[in-house]
C-alpha cells in the first residue's frame, strides 16, 4: 500500500470512528421489535452518509470535485433526514413497499434512455462518480479513477471495523 | 443537480471524444484490480473497461449499503463503555 492511501486510510479511519462514537446508543430506549427494526435502519444511513462525508473529507487534500459533491449530496440527506417524511399521504405499510418499488422502477426506466442518448458511452459513469454530470470527459476518468480508489478504501476500512466490533462481543 | 450539458461540447476541439476516452481509459485499467490489462487500446477495450468500472463501483456502494446495516446492528448490541473506538482499534485496524 502506498503511503498516501496508508495516509487516506488512517485519516478515513479516524474520521468514521469519531462519526461512529457520536450515534453510539444501545437500543435500551425501543421496547417493540418493530421500533428497533426502525432504529437500526435509520442509524445504518446515518452511517453510511457518516462514511462517505469522512471519506470525502479525509480525500479533499486533492481537491477533487466528487468530494465537494459528495459532501452537498450529504448534508441535504441530512437535512431530509431530520425533517421527516411529509404526512400528507398516508400509505398503509403492505402497500408502500409496492408503490415505492413502482414508482423508484419507472423512474429508472424513463431516466437511463435519455442519460445514454445525450450523454455518449460514458453516461452510466457519469451518473455513477458524483457531480460526474458536470464534468468533462478527460477530469470525468481521472475523478473516477480517484473516487474508485478511495471506495475500496472505505469498504476496507469498514469492513475491517465491522470486524473489530463483532469480535469484541 | 444535474447538468444539461451534452459531452461532445464539453471535450475539446483537438481530441475527439473517442481518443480522450481510450487515452485515459487505460489509467482506469492500471487502477482497477481484476482487470487485465496489456491488451491493445481500442474503441471495444474501452468500452469495456468503462462497463467493468461501471459494475465496479455499483459493488463497492453496495457493499458500503451492507455494511452500514451490519454496523447499525452492532452498534445498537454493543458498546457501553466506550473502549473500542480508541486509537488502539485505528492500529489495529490499519495492521489489516
Amino acid at each position: 500500500m502506498s503511503a498516501t492511501t496508508q495516509q487516506l486510510e488512517r485519516n478515513f479511519t479516524h474520521r468514521f470512528l469519531t462519526s461512529l462514537r457520536r450515534m453510539n446508543s444501545p437500543d435500551s430506549k425501543t421496547t417493540t421489535t418493530h421500533a428497533a427494526g426502525l432504529v437500526i435502519r435509520r442509524r445504518s444511513l446515518r452511517i453510511k452518509r457518516a462514511a462517505y462525508s469522512s471519506m470525502a473529507r479525509a480525500a479533499a487534500g486533492s481537491h477533487r470535485a466528487w468530494t465537494r459533491a459528495v459532501l452537498s449530496r450529504t448534508r441535504s440527506q441530512r437535512r431530509r433526514q431530520q425533517h421527516g417524511v411529509r404526512p400528507n399521504y398516508i400509505i398503509p405499510p403492505s402497500q408502500r413497499r409496492k408503490s415505492v418499488k413502482r414508482a423508484a422502477k419507472l423512474k429508472k426506466k424513463t431516466k437511463k434512455k435519455s442519460v445514454v442518448r445525450r450523454l455518449g458511452r460514458a453516461g452510466k459513469l457519469r451518473e455513477l462518480v458524483p457531480g460526474g454530470s458536470r464534468m468533462e470527459m478527460g477530469q470525468l476518468l481521472e475523478e473516477t479513477a480517484h473516487y474508485v480508489q478511495c471506495l475500496a478504501v472505505q469498504v476496507r476500512v469498514m469492513q475491517a471495523v465491522a470486524d473489530h466490533f463483532s469480535s469484541s462481543m | 443537480m444535474s447538468s444539461r450539458r451534452p459531452a461532445s461540447r464539453a471535450t475539446s476541439s483537438t481530441m475527439s471524444e473517442d481518443e480522450i476516452i481510450t487515452d485515459l481509459v487505460l489509467k482506469l485499467q492500471a487502477l482497477l484490480p481484476h482487470l487485465n490489462p496489456r491488451q491493445q487500446p481500442s474503441r471495444a477495450q474501452a468500452s469495456k473497461v468503462l462497463k467493468e468500472t461501471c459494475s465496479y463501483i455499483r459493488k463497492l456502494e453496495k457493499e458500503v449499503d451492507d455494511l452500514s446495516g451490519r454496523l447499525s446492528q452492532l452498534l445498537g448490541t454493543i458498546d457501553p463503555n466506550n473502549q473500542d473506538f480508541d486509537l488502539d482499534s485505528i492500529r489495529s485496524l490499519l495492521q489489516i
